[in-house]
């Protein structure tokens, strides 16, 4: 008899690390518990100064927000985020030996032409890589492929001003635009500085297919220019997804596992941070820490199968939220209270999505490039016009999107917000999130055109989006195109 | 301990796989092409120095071969050879077929590395707002004057030649042949294409194949298993460390590396390919070389079950799917529907109190890791309400099924009765 209990991320993980502690008797169990107490009174907050801009931006809207109770919100999750990239790895030895030999220090020269790295979601590749990277006195250019959404021209430029970031020296008619422009932009820079860059391309299988030139290029970035450039691949495709020949011969493609349950214990114990990249969970799965902890404080109990029964209520809850991903709302275009607050109850990737499907459906497409484009996300243009909020907003213009669109919107939001508030956790998987905002009928799915391409339409209002996007620190109001 | 890691660094340098070494560094091994070498190399003698007579003679020369054979490593080494004595009565230019698949970056890219004189290129290139077609005809006769100028010999190699085939790059061929032969003012040109399509000179226009159908070099290895054992050996020892080449000798005399050699020799023999094994091999060398790190290498790159690997760290909820799909595949080998494959595995998947929402969202994460894939449809066609009106095929086959149920840890019992 099948059971949720059963299921791999339950009772069978679960009870494995209960005959573990069985037989130390709840030592780990109060090395988590004791290192849970040390975390919590650290708050994570917007800084001071910080808040009094918003203040000023946002005039009466912040002063609004700053009335309202204090909810415990996902963002005061008690978490040691600036240490996330000095814990240590765990459970990637073999991995990061490869790694380390691989890029090697300044004082040996000889860089591999390129490397893949592969696995599921979430099993540390970033991490890894990472964690190596920083040792190393090496140049990191890191991109993530669905850039590539934005043009092929952006993504290249991108590449290249990240190249040359130390020296700022593009002039104001930099243009790169096609293979050849980035190859010699590329050459001519590496042959001046004489550096040892590792480049770092992200979902790399976003590339496939279309972008298959781009990706033949990057891996022969070494051999073409014959300077000190490696190219790493990462991917949760397996290499023998890519087209033939253009992983064949050069690059080295290194296997992620997912982590077994013993690494999976030590994460907990080791990591600790309800955050913690290297965890399988989404952020709402970890919202509930607090309310573990507790139950392990109250109970006081030393037998094990005791306090697994009073824990896997909960569990179970948290197990179908981290299924389901999205909360589900009766109607979306209310704006009742309650309905609020369920909304709120979304992981944060959701929340990026449904602001990320508003803005596509509320902005003409001419303006994404404005808003959207890396180098200008920081210096979208501040609100200025909050006056004029109430006049705009009645009357909106609906839009519909296409998936590409939606993934480029979403991409920016994400990687803006995450840096903001310094997570990492970009594991998802960006279709079964739209499936489920689909199914709660807070996005529609309107068909496909002539050409085939899917289009959506996001149902929320503006009050629920505004809402949620103050829930993530985004200022919705700078991002609307009818407000500018 | 510090003298065995800088041998270990200088033998992992050694296998660092590069398509070329570059200009400065020597060839470290003989890949067995010394006619080949020496025929390439009086080709371009007789551009660079000219023929018997004294006459610079225009000619153009195909090098093929497969991948990592060699190829690109034997043209840097014969242009080399003449490039040290001659460096100033000749240039040389290199198109890589990866960045100039279109007449105007080729045609750019080739005065680029021709002339120096930035500001004049951009005049001609960039800047110009009349259409590039119209302006080609002013930079090719603007190139033939440079040339001509120079009194110099220009040796231009063409890598990745497969992406020259098309109309525009073959009329870039024809005028630098035009520029060669004319009567007037010819300048000596030699064109060398790598490519790894055999059949190359098919995809040409007689005007274009006519001038490498008589100048071919096939460089498809033709060797034993024991020279093939003899590179791993030079590409593992070291010069001076002879502690260290014992050790390889020991590792490359074990049965196990002999066998794994064996396979991938008789997959392919080129070196490129050996390179890749012993380079991935040297990723995992602690104080000394072993014969696992050899035979881990090998799986590592060729013996990978990517499918399994991937169906092993899926949740269980999902493998449910998996086994309705396996089901599915035993009764027939058709195209299947998400809907048929829910009726199969409504009970199990009830017992983990998940609902059809979640069926299908499993769906979209298997075709998202591409286990499964929508037949007739593109990735474009991703989308919900149409799933189940889609038809899918499993990228599992039937072994490798046989593979999962076996090595997934703690699969339920529930299994075993479907199975």
């Amino acid at each position: 008899m099948g059971d949720l209990s059963e299921l791999k991320t339950g009772k069978i993980r679960l009870q494995q690390s209960n005959d573990r502690l069985v037989s130390t008797p709840t030592k780990e169990l109060r090395i988590v518990v004791e290192k849970c107490s040390a975390v919590t009174p650290v708050k994570l907050g917007p800084p001071p100064q910080e808040h009094s801009d918003e203040e000023q931006e946002q005039g009466m809207d912040v002063e609004s927000d700053n009335e309202q109770p204090q909810e415990v919100t996902e963002e005061e999750i008690p978490v040691e985020i600036s240490k996330i990239k000095q814990v240590p790895v765990i459970g990637r030895i073999s991995q990061l030996q490869q790694l380390n030999t691989a890029i090697p220090d300044r004082s040996v020269t000889g860089l591999p032409g390129a490397l893949f790295l592969w696995g599921a979601p979430a099993t540390g590749k970033s991490f890894a890589l990472d964690s190596v990277l920083e040792k190393k006195d090496v140049h990191v250019i890191k991109i993530h492929s669905s850039e590539i959404l934005c043009g092929r021209r952006a993504f290249f430029e991108t590449f290249v001003k990240q190249l040359v970031r130390i020296d700022h020296k593009l002039d104001e008619k930099f243009r790169c635009d096609s293979l050849r422009l980035l190859y010699s932009n590329v050459y001519e820079y590496l042959q001046e500085k004489s550096l040892r860059v590792v480049a770092v391309i992200e979902g790399a299988e976003t590339l496939r297919g279309e972008h298959d030139d781009i990706l033949r290029m990057l891996i022969s970035l070494q051999d073409i220019t014959q300077c000190q450039i490696c190219t790493v691949l990462i991917s949760t495709l397996p290499p023998g997804q890519f087209m033939p020949n253009i992983l064949d011969h050069s690059i080295i493609p290194i296997f992620f596992p997912q982590y077994t349950m013993e690494e999976l214990n030590s994460i907990i114990v080791e990591h600790i941070s309800p955050r913690c990249t290297s965890s399988k969970s989404s952020n709402s799965s970890v919202s509930h820490w607090d309310s573990f902890q507790q139950l392990i404080d109250t109970s006081q109990e030393v037998n094990l199968t005791r306090l697994w029964k009073k824990l896997e209520p909960q569990m179970k809850a948290q197990f179908f939220q981290l299924n389901s991903s999205v909360t589900a709302i009766n109607s979306s275009s209310s704006r009742d209270q309650e309905n609020t607050h369920k909304t709120l109850e979304m992981p944060m990737n959701a929340k990026y999505l449904l602001i990320a499907s508003y803005l596509a459906t509320h902005n003409p497409p001419s303006s994404d490039k404005r808003f959207f484009v890396k180098s200008k996300i920081n210096k979208a243009k501040k609100s200025r016009l909050t006056q004029t909020l109430k006049t705009d907003t009645s009357k909106p213009t609906m839009r519909s999107f296409e998936l590409n669109r939606l993934h480029a919107i979403f991409g920016s939001i994400q990687l803006y917000c995450d840096d903001k508030a310094m997570n990492k956790n970009r594991n998802i998987s960006f279709m079964t999130l739209l499936t489920s905002l689909c199914q709660n009928k807070l996005v529609q799915h309107l068909g496909e055109d002539s050409w085939g391409n899917h289009k959506y339409k996001c149902l929320l209002d503006y009050d629920t989006v505004l809402e949620i996007s103050r829930s993530v620190n985004f200022e919705l109001n700078n991002y609307l195109h009818r407000l500018l | 301990m510090e003298s065995l890691e800088s041998t270990m660094e200088v033998v992992r340098q050694k296998l660092v796989p590069i398509r070329r070494t570059g200009w400065e560094q020597k060839c470290i091994l003989s890949l067995g092409y010394e006619t080949e070498e020496e025929y390439l190399k009086s080709v371009i003698k007789q551009v660079v120095i000219g023929n018997s007579d004294g006459v610079k003679v225009s000619t153009s020369i195909m090098v093929y071969g497969p991948p990592g054979c060699g190829k690109s490593q034997l043209v840097d080494k014969a242009v080399k050879f003449h490039l040290k004595d001659h460096s100033r009565t000749m240039d040389v230019v290199r198109l890589e077929g990866v960045y100039c698949f279109s007449l105007q970056d080729s045609v750019m890219e080739l005065c680029n590395q021709i002339v120096d004189d930035n500001t004049l290129l951009d005049g001609l290139g960039q800047d110009d707002t009349t259409p590039f077609d119209e302006r080609l005809e002013g930079i090719l006769s603007y190139l033939r004057n440079k040339l001509i100028d120079t009194k110099k010999s220009l040796v231009i190699i063409i890598d990745g030649m497969e992406k020259f085939t098309d109309d525009s790059s073959q009329r870039l061929l024809y005028n630098l042949f035009d520029i060669s032969a004319n009567a007037v003012f010819s300048v000596p040109i030699c064109i060398i294409g790598i490519t790894t399509c055999v059949d190359i000179l098919d995809s040409f226009e007689k005007r274009v194949r006519s001038r490498f159908s008589h100048r071919q070099i096939n460089l498809t290895p033709k060797i034993e298993f024991s020279a093939y054992q003899e590179w791993a050996m030079q590409l593992l020892s070291h010069v001076t460390d002879k502690k260290w080449n014992l050790q390889t000798k020991a590792v490359c005399e074990n049965k196990d590396v002999i066998k794994i050699l064996r396979s991938l020799f008789e997959a392919d023999r080129c070196i490129g390919q050996l390179k890749r094994l012993l380079y991935t091999a040297s990723l995992m060398w602690n104080d000394v070389i072993t014969p696992e790190s050899i035979k881990n290498a090998y799986t590592q790159l060729f013996a990978m079950q990517c499918h399994v690997l991937m169906a092993m760290d899926l949740p269980v909820s999902e493998l449910v799917v998996l086994l309705g799909i396996y089901k599915k595949i035993q009764r027939s080998q058709q195209a299947w529907q998400p809907a048929e494959i829910f009726e199969i595995i409504k009970k199990p998947y009830a017992s983990f109190q998940l609902r059809k929402d979640d069926f299908i969202k499993t769906i979209i994460k298997l075709q998202d890791v591409e286990i499964i894939v929508p037949v007739g449809g593109s990735q474009q066609n991703r989308c919900v309400s149409n799933l189940n009106e889609s038809y899918y095929k499993c990228e599992i086959s039937f072994v490798e099924f046989q593979e999962i149920w076996k090595n997934y840890p703690n699969l339920p019992s529930f299994f075993n009765e479907y199975l």
